[in-house]
């Protein structure tokens, strides 16, 4: 096949290194490279949000990311919420609420509600729903998770 | 995989079970709607491709030939060798090294088709211009009718005559994961192993069996963790013969992962038809007869196991359901089409009933000048009519419809709403109020509508559930779990479930038609009453107890709660329940365990089919704030009051009900699949098929009911689907109420508003 580009990222804490072909996307190099599976794809066209991961922060999705477009940056994908036994209080908190049922569109959930908690402090409802929108759950109807979002930010207006 | 482990991230879905010594399936898809293919040839200048057509497949494996009462049968091909029927149907498979090449490799497979003329709606397959089958020269899969004539009197002499056609359109589930398969053949054994993202492994194995010409027992059907399902996993797929047919001719492991645009152009579609609904009134609003008549659009196949007539065959048996009515004739066809085939989606063929029958009671209590809470109040079963038995046969145990009602009127505040609507007007802005009563039919009896459970207590203690059904992110295994251990007096973390394995768990239905509560909760119920005798007896004979054993003797004398077995007369007397289990597998006591009373071992399998399917009833309150210059709707209030029985798990009904709601949302407002009259998809990705997000979902109003079903054991009627029939249909109602116009089709997309605003203004 063609040509392999280098890599170095990092990942979930750890520095990466790998020779990867240029047109693998950076959701299948956290999946089939990596065997970090948490990452989920529900569409490849960048519309359902199951693959959102953490680029430097930032909620990204990886199917519409090269992996080489991730040279140098720090990646951080589900795997990377719990501390071993603990799990994150998002985490926690999803679960508590009914959050979940089939748990696939959950890694997407958690990536972009951590982003969102990240830069927005005691959020409305509508803020949660608006920010929840880009990532499409078909079990759940929402309402959990956006509980759970809402206790986590410490305010439910 | 427990929800902790979904929550880290650890699921098991199909697409994450280790692959690597698999090489990857792609299929070559049919860009034409008809067409005959003429050549089937590998890539140009490509040597040693694994290149399969129709052809080889036909060569060794045998069609299957759908069969249920009313389908027409044909040989159905899992790709045929000669022809391709839709868009997307599979006309080639080839395999490599990674996901990457294989798709290169299909795409540069050379194909030469000769296009045919394309059917594209029930009125040019009707026409049967064009046949689709060559055995079907009608282009009919499917024909049921009940009742013909029945009701031509009490229309004749009914002082209102309502009738309508009602379009439902077509849709699809979009089960976040796509579907998946891994199969391996191993030479040795001469056994296949199939993981495969279904909601139907039992089936499966049969239809597998039936195709490849082996046993069941030289079939394993595995299910992984499955990433919602609603329906659309439920049949047998194309892909799911092809690949463990081809694990056997290249002998070793192959992967499949569907991608978006695959999964909603070529697994299946459903919904789609027409039903044109007459109903019969006295001068009092109370019906009297009802016709109906649904056509449904099946695509290009009758798909395993339920064939062609699911969805117009539900949408007219459970017609007029919740209502008293003496006389129903009903009647249902399914064309073949040059589309994607119908399978089931959510709400199977009651998002048409309910939708029609909500909506015709509207435009009734308009004619009669009654209120749509009252037209609903007089007919509407009352308590003392149930058992009752519907003019298409179907049987009710039990029922509290009428107080159901009255529940989401006074928690919606409908008075208020309608004393709002009178009082306050916004220009542009329009209140509208929607009510909608039906009852959901779960744990269907067909096809064939048993289930199975094992329940076994190891002699180490551990206690496993084995169950028939498969779960795709339901939350079953807490409901049989808790099952269980109520059952046998032990804490729920002592209990562990196993689903989704043929080789493990007895055969039966699979998880569909909400069953799993009733028909799958039954059996489990069944077999864990039959371990605890056990245990009871046991207890029984290490208690020194005299005289016959009889069941009914050792439940009255003995209970079993919290992991003790004691005489309910004196519950300091007793023994362990882990002493229990040790003396039914060691034979520890100073005694040997009469066999004539109690066989060793502490194992119970049992299979079950309920004598008649069991039926759930909803009503749905909605309002909604219509702009009626943009069509745009936003919804203020929206409540659902079910009533499931005996509710077994609270956060798993209130997750079913909200789940399904926000569904309902989706195919009453968003959802709609489109073909030109080509044949060709326009929506076949997310940005053109939607799906409600976050913004479309407002918060729902849930609540509960609980009459106790006395068909089932645990008193539970199934539940799941009820938001999703019911929504539409009080969506549709609560718009047409703010326009003052007749909504007879959906989704209620702005445009469909704007325009019955512009329509009905102009009046
Ligand atoms: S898989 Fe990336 S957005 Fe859907
Ligand atoms: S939990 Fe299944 S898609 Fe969200």
């Amino acid at each position: 096949m063609s040509a392999r580009a280098a890599l170095s990222l990092q990942v979930n804490g750890a520095a990466v290194d790998r020779d990867v072909e240029p047109r693998l996307t950076l959701a299948d190099f956290l999946r089939n490279e990596l065997k970090l599976t948490g990452t989920h794809l529900g569409c490849e066209h960048g519309v359902c949000g199951a693959c959102t991961v953490l680029v430097d922060g930032e909620a990204v999705r990886s199917c519409l990311l090269f992996a080489v477009q991730a040279q140098g940056r720090s990646i951080t994908t589900v795997e990377g919420l719990a501390q071993g036994a603990d799990l994150h209080p998002l985490q926690r908190a999803l679960l508590e609420r009914n959050g979940l049922q089939c748990g696939f569109c959950t890694p997407g959930v958690l990536m972009t509600a951590m982003e969102f908690l990240e830069n927005t402090s005691v959020p409305t409802r509508e803020e949660i729903r608006k920010a929840l929108s880009g990532t499409i759950c078909r079990c759940t109807g929402y309402q959990g998770m956006v509980d759970a979002i809402a206790e986590i930010a410490g305010g439910d207006r | 995989m427990t929800r902790e482990q979904l929550i880290r991230g650890e699921g098991q879905f199909i697409a994450d079970l280790p692959d690597a010594d698999c090489r990857w399936v792609a299929f070559v898809r049919s860009p034409h709607a008809h067409a005959r293919v003429l050549s089937v040839l590998p890539p140009e200048g490509a040597r040693d491709v694994t290149l399969v057509t129709g052809h080889d497949l036909a060569s060794s494996i045998q069609p299957l030939r759908v069969q249920a009462p009313g389908l027409n049968v044909y040989d159905w091909h899992p790709m045929h060798p000669e022809r391709a029927l839709f868009v997307g149907d599979p006309v080639a498979a080839v395999v490599a090294d990674s996901p990457y090449e294989a798709e290169d490799l299909a795409d540069a497979v050379r194909i030469e088709y000769e296009p045919l003329p394309a059917v594209t709606s029930l009125e040019a397959a009707a026409g049967n211009e064009t046949t689709i089958h060559p055995d079907l020269s009608d282009n009919v899969l499917f024909k049921f009718a009940l009742n013909e004539g029945a009701a031509t009197e009490a229309f004749a002499s009914a002082d209102l005559v309502v009738e309508r056609t009602f379009r439902y359109p077509r849709q699809t589930a979009v089960p976040l994961e796509c579907r998946g398969v891994l199969a391996r053949y191993d030479p040795r054994e001469q056994r296949f192993t199939v993981w495969t993202s279904t909601q139907v492994p039992h089936y499966l194995r049969n239809g597998l069996s039936q195709i490849l010409g082996v046993p069941e027992d030289d079939i394993r059907v595995i299910r992984p963790d499955v990433g919602g399902a609603f329906g659309l996993k439920a049949q047998l797929f194309p892909e799911e013969v092809i690949l463990p047919w081809l694990a056997r001719e290249t002998g070793g492991a192959l992967k499949w992962v569907e991608d978006r645009r695959e999964n909603l152009l070529a697994s299946v579609h459903a919904h789609e038809g027409t039903l044109t609904l007459g109903a019969a009134f006295d001068g009092d609003g109370n019906l009297r007869a009802v016709r109906a008549r649904a056509e449904g659009d099946a695509g290009a196949h009758s798909v395993f196991p339920f064939g062609a007539g699911l969805d117009p065959f539900t949408t007219v048996i459970n017609i007029f359901g919740a209502y008293r009515h003496e006389i129903a004739e009903i009647d249902a066809t399914s064309y073949a089409t040059n589309k994607a085939p119908a399978g089931s989606y959510r709400g199977v063929g009651q998002v048409l009933s309910v939708f029609a029958v909500e909506r015709l009671l509207d435009i009734a209590a308009g004619e009669l000048g009654l209120d749509p809470a009252e037209i609903r109040r007089r007919n509407l079963l009352r308590t003392d009519d149930f058992p009752h038995t519907t003019p298409t046969g179907n049987a009710f145990d039990t029922g509290n419809y009428q107080e159901t009602l009255r529940m989401a009127l006074a928690r919606a505040d409908y008075d208020g709403l309608r004393a709002e609507q009178r009082t306050a007007a916004t220009a542009g802005k329009q209140l509208g109020v929607g009510v909608g009563t039906f009852n959901e039919v779960t744990g269907v009896t067909l096809y064939p509508g048993y289930d199975g459970a094992r329940v076994r207590i190891a002699p180490d203690g551990t206690i496993q559930g084995f169950m028939s059904s498969a779960s795709s992110g339901q939350g079953h295994a807490e409901v049989y779990g808790r099952l269980i251990a109520e059952e046998l007096g032990v804490s729920r973390d002592r209990v562990q479930i196993v689903e989704g394995d043929t080789d493990l768990c007895p055969s039966g239905s699979g998880t569909y038609a909400s069953r799993t509560a009733v028909t799958m909760g039954n059996t489990l119920t069944l077999a864990s009453q039959d371990l605890r005798r056990k245990l009871l007896k046991v207890a029984a004979l290490m208690l020194k107890f005299e005289g016959e054993l009889s069941d009914a003797r050792v439940e009255r004398e003995l209970t079993i709660a919290d992991g003790r077995i004691c005489l309910a007369e004196d519950p300091a007397t007793g023994v362990d329940f882990d002493e229990v289990v040790q003396a039914a597998y060691l034979q520890t006591l100073d005694f040997a365990l009469p066999q004539e009373i109690v066989e060793a071992g502490l194992e119970v399998t049992r299979y079950e089919k309920l004598p008649q399917n069991v039926f759930s009833n909803t009503a749905i309150v909605a309002a909604v704030d219509v702009d009626t210059e943009t069509g745009h709707f936003e919804i203020r209030r929206l409540v659902m009051v079910g009533d499931c029985g005996r509710i077994l798990d609270r956060e798993t009904v209130d997750g079913q009900a909200i789940g399904g709601a926000a569904m309902g949302i989706g195919c009453g407002t968003l959802e709609q699949l489109a073909y030109d009259a080509d044949g060709q998809l326009l929506t076949a990705s997310l940005m053109d098929y939607l799906v409600p997000t976050a913004m479309e979902v407002p918060p729902i109003e849930v609540g509960h009911l609980e009459t106790p079903s006395s068909v089932t054991r645990n008193a539970a009627k199934g539940m799941g689907e009820s938001g999703t029939m019911g929504i539409p249909a009080v969506l549709a109602n609560a718009v047409a109420d703010a326009l003052g116009a007749e909504v007879t089709e959906l989704p209620l997309s702005e445009e469909r508003i704007a325009g019955l605003a512009m329509g009905a203004s102009s009046l």
